[in-house]
């Protein structure tokens, strides 16, 4: 999936292999996506653009699911589905409250003082690191 | 509006089809509120059999941080409450009727009993909230993203700061 466009747009499920995470300005991949995890929740559930671009990394077996297959799943197995999003849920809140945390810490440090921009590479690499549990 | 109607017509909620909206317009507690009342303060924890989520009915409620700094105001057809009542984790804002509100209450008990007897509308509720949830991050990406190059506008006045 590249960048702000359409193409590719879904969950992807590493299987085998990896895959790099890119985002517009940083020169090195932002994550690395390794099995069991997964991308593309977020442009999945909105129905927006991907937000990073994600290459493989080496030679890869991996699971793509569209916004018709989660609509499939959902009416045949309904059941299956609560479990999914449940779990797309959980890490979605999980993002939104350690950015949210984040952005008030930075603010407070804009405003007491211009800052140097290493601090953002850790917040980039949270928010597109994936279905990363840690 | 009642409650079947409002969701019919919010963007957030276009997919549900007729029989999702009656049992939705079945299930959800319409209340009524006075300006001022506080329906979640920051950093509670939902405790299991109050906590709820909300969809506004009429009027407007302020989301902002517990120091009073205004996050963003919602509206008719606008869900909030949504995110402890998934992870159990603490509120991460505080939201405030302005004036005179209308809101659908779902709580967790009774989003519990709907996964149970109508599977697939929770199934299908519980996506319209992860769209939300999803469009939630993505804004909170773009902050960071201007933030990373070097621009705070964007971050500071939707702190309500000024730049």
């Amino acid at each position: 999936m590249a960048e702000g466009q359409p193409h590719g747009r879904g969950l992807w499920f590493v299987h085998t292999g990896a895959l790099s995470v890119l985002v517009t300005g940083s020169p090195e991949p932002v994550a690395t996506i390794l099995p069991t995890h997964w991308v593309g929740e977020v442009s999945l559930l909105d129905a927006g653009p991907p937000s990073a671009t994600v290459v493989t990394a080496e030679p890869s077996v991996l699971l793509r699911l569209d916004a018709d297959a989660l609509e499939r799943v959902r009416q045949r197995r309904p059941d299956v589905a609560l479990a999914l999003l449940d779990t797309l849920s959980r890490e979605l809140v999980a993002r939104i409250r350690a950015t949210d945390l984040w952005l008030h810490k930075q603010l407070g440090e804009v405003e007491a003082e211009a800052e140097e921009p290493a601090w953002w590479e850790s917040a980039v690499e949270r928010l597109f690191g994936g279905g990363s549990k840690s | 509006m009642s409650i079947r109607e409002t969701l019919a017509t919010s963007p957030h909620f276009q997919d549900l089809d007729a029989d999702e909206l009656d049992l939705l317009d079945r299930v959800m507690v319409e209340r009524k509120w006075p300006g001022g009342h506080v329906f979640l303060r920051e950093g509670d924890r939902a405790a299991s059999l109050t906590a709820a989520m909300y969809v506004i009915l009429e009027g407007e409620v302020l989301v902002s941080t517990g120091k009073g700094t205004e996050l963003g105001r919602l509206g008719p057809g606008d869900l909030f409450g949504h995110m402890s009542l998934l992870d159990h984790g603490p509120r991460g804002a505080a939201c405030t009727s302005v004036g005179r509100t209308r809101t659908a209450e779902l709580t967790r008990a009774t989003f519990d009993e709907l996964q149970r007897s109508h599977t697939a509308v929770a199934a299908r509720w519980k996506l319209l909230v992860a769209g939300q949830l999803a469009r939630d991050l993505r804004m909170l990406t773009g902050l960071v993203r201007s933030a990373a190059a070097g621009d705070s506008g964007p971050l500071r006045r939707r702190l309500g700061l000024a730049s």
